[in-house]
């Protein structure tokens, strides 16, 4: 198992996000975590990348980097698009490489013409994808993905999703969403959470086969809007 | 309470629909506000000239015609020059040193709980003493060419540092976890993370400093009179009654004032202009 969260226990103030939570995770492939908003989805993001620590129990990573799009975009507002990707790349290699597989990424994204810009004067769909090129252009055995496709026009998350589907093959991929053609396209398990203490009510597991049958997929992502609360439907 | 300068930070507010101007941000050419600007000099001289038409006295008020010939005559001397220079080195230098001590003692504050509980009482007591007390204090210590350098160095180094430690404070917790995920150099995040948040503090710190440091550093000056200096100029006029020699020494002292302003303002916005969002000002 790649990333294994053992028995954890997460509480912000009195509202208790998890008690004992556990969940393994594979080497590879799209794992989805679907629930409505606030079922400590991205908390366990932020678990998993240690940026809040637990309360109580544990979680194992593999070896080598974690990287994350995060639900906002948390782009350095004053640096272009190609900045804030060549940043995060600087440690691991020199200045020259590093431009160029940033640029490369933004290209990945169609946002070649964008490079130069700012966040500031890009849309929001735009700044999201300068955020997944960051991603994909750091690498790691890891990728989280918060809300990854919010904001980008249809077309374009079509063109990404091949993409993503590629790379989940060499590496794991934690997709967070409440979309559920996003978790039908991408993931290969999906995990329901919901409660309070949140726990997976359901784990559903899917194939290419599936997928493929448009029929099924829309039966499941139907079912997959069901469990949502009405003001958490997409 | 403390007093801080907080910088402007407004909004790109690009996509708004143009509603009329709000007061005082009426849009003008460059030709129409210099126009403006010496209409606005004229009048004010043309009320300095009946005020003193009108008191007719020249030991209480100076006219404007003589306070600029008598410039004129002081720009011919070296010991005009001297003077100048003397003061204007020692409160840039003063001014350097509190940015630097700022800047360095907010980033430790920061790193130090402990440090910011033990020096916060001292900004508290530097920012409520007279700056004349310490310049007399000053006095006592140390010699005259080094008390305006004191003074100056006093009254920008409260401002700076607390600037620039809300800047530190305020910098942007999701921008740091960003950091902190991508497991950022500890140097890449001052860089690229904490410096950008703070420049828009310092510099509205710096907008403020330097004019207090120029007002403390004459005040210096005049008290503690030193060999060469504005503030030496001024105390020996108003000893000898020269009116207008004190009209023109203190015409000399707000030029600068605003010369300086321009100078280390604008060397900081250029050092920063990297930092700066649409429609952010310093």
């Amino acid at each position: 198992m790649a990333v294994q969260i053992k028995n954890i226990s997460k509480s912000f103030g009195e509202a208790e996000i998890f008690r004992n939570f556990s969940l393994d995770l594979p080497d590879s492939g799209c794992v989805c975590l679907f629930g409505p908003s606030g079922s400590g989805k991205t908390t366990l993001l932020n678990l998993i990348l240690d940026l809040v620590p637990p309360d109580a129990g544990q979680i194992v990573l593999p070896p080598g980097e974690i990287s994350v799009v995060f639900q906002e975009d948390r782009l350095l507002p004053w640096a272009s698009a190609r900045e804030n990707v060549r940043i995060v790349l600087e440690k691991e290699m020199d200045f020259q490489k590093a431009d160029a597989r940033a640029l490369s990424a933004l290209k990945d994204m169609f946002l070649e013409d964008c490079a130069s810009m700012r966040p500031s004067e890009l849309s929001g769909g735009m700044r999201r994808r300068v955020s997944l090129a960051r991603a994909l252009a750091y690498g790691g055995s890891v990728l989280l993905l918060d809300e990854p496709f919010s904001g980008i026009d249809a077309q374009i998350k079509d063109a990404l999703f091949p993409m993503l589907a590629r790379i989940k093959k060499e590496k794991l991929v934690i997709l967070v969403t409440h979309y559920p053609e996003e978790a039908v396209r991408l993931a290969d398990t999906i995990h329901v959470l919901s409660g309070s203490p949140v726990r997976v009510t359901q784990t559903i597991r899917l194939t290419d086969a599936l997928r493929e049958n448009a029929g099924e997929s829309l039966r499941l992502a139907r079912a997959l809007t069901a469990l949502l609360p009405s003001d958490s439907q997409p | 309470m403390m007093l801080s300068i907080t910088p402007n930070r407004k909004q790109n507010n690009n996509t708004l629909p143009e509603g009329p101007p709000a007061f005082g941000e009426i849009k003008r050419t460059p030709g129409q506000r210099a126009a403006r600007r010496i209409l606005v000099a004229a009048i004010w001289i043309a009320v300095w000239y009946l005020a003193w038409a009108v008191i007719q006295q020249e030991i209480l008020i100076a006219s404007p015609g003589e306070v600029l010939f008598r410039l004129l005559q002081l720009g011919a001397t070296g010991g005009f020059w001297v003077s100048t220079l003397s003061s204007l080195l020692r409160i840039v230098i003063g001014f350097l040193l509190a940015a630097a001590a700022g800047c360095v003692l907010a980033v430790l504050c920061h790193l130090s709980s402990f440090l910011y509980d033990l020096l916060y009482p001292v900004i508290r007591i530097i920012r409520a003493t007279p700056v004349a007390s310490f310049i007399i204090l000053a006095l006592i210590w140390l010699n005259t060419d080094s008390v305006p350098v004191f003074a100056a160095f006093l009254m920008v180094f409260p401002i700076v540092w607390e600037n620039v430690y809300r800047g530190i404070r305020g910098t942007d917790k999701n921008l740091l976890d960003m950091a902190k995920a991508f497991r950022l150099k500890k140097g890449s995040v001052a860089k690229n993370v904490y410096l950008p948040s703070v420049m828009p503090y310092f510099i509205a710190a710096c907008n403020i400093g330097i004019g207090m440091a120029w007002k403390a550093g004459i005040a210096a000056e005049i008290l503690g009179v030193p060999l060469h200096s504005i503030g030496t100029e001024l105390y020996r006029a108003k000893i000898y009654l020269e009116t207008v020699d004190v009209f023109a020494w203190t015409a000399v002292v707000i030029g600068l004032s605003v010369v300086i302003e321009k100078v280390i303002i604008g060397l900081i916005r250029k050092a920063g202009e990297k930092y700066s969002l649409p429609g952010q000002e310093g």
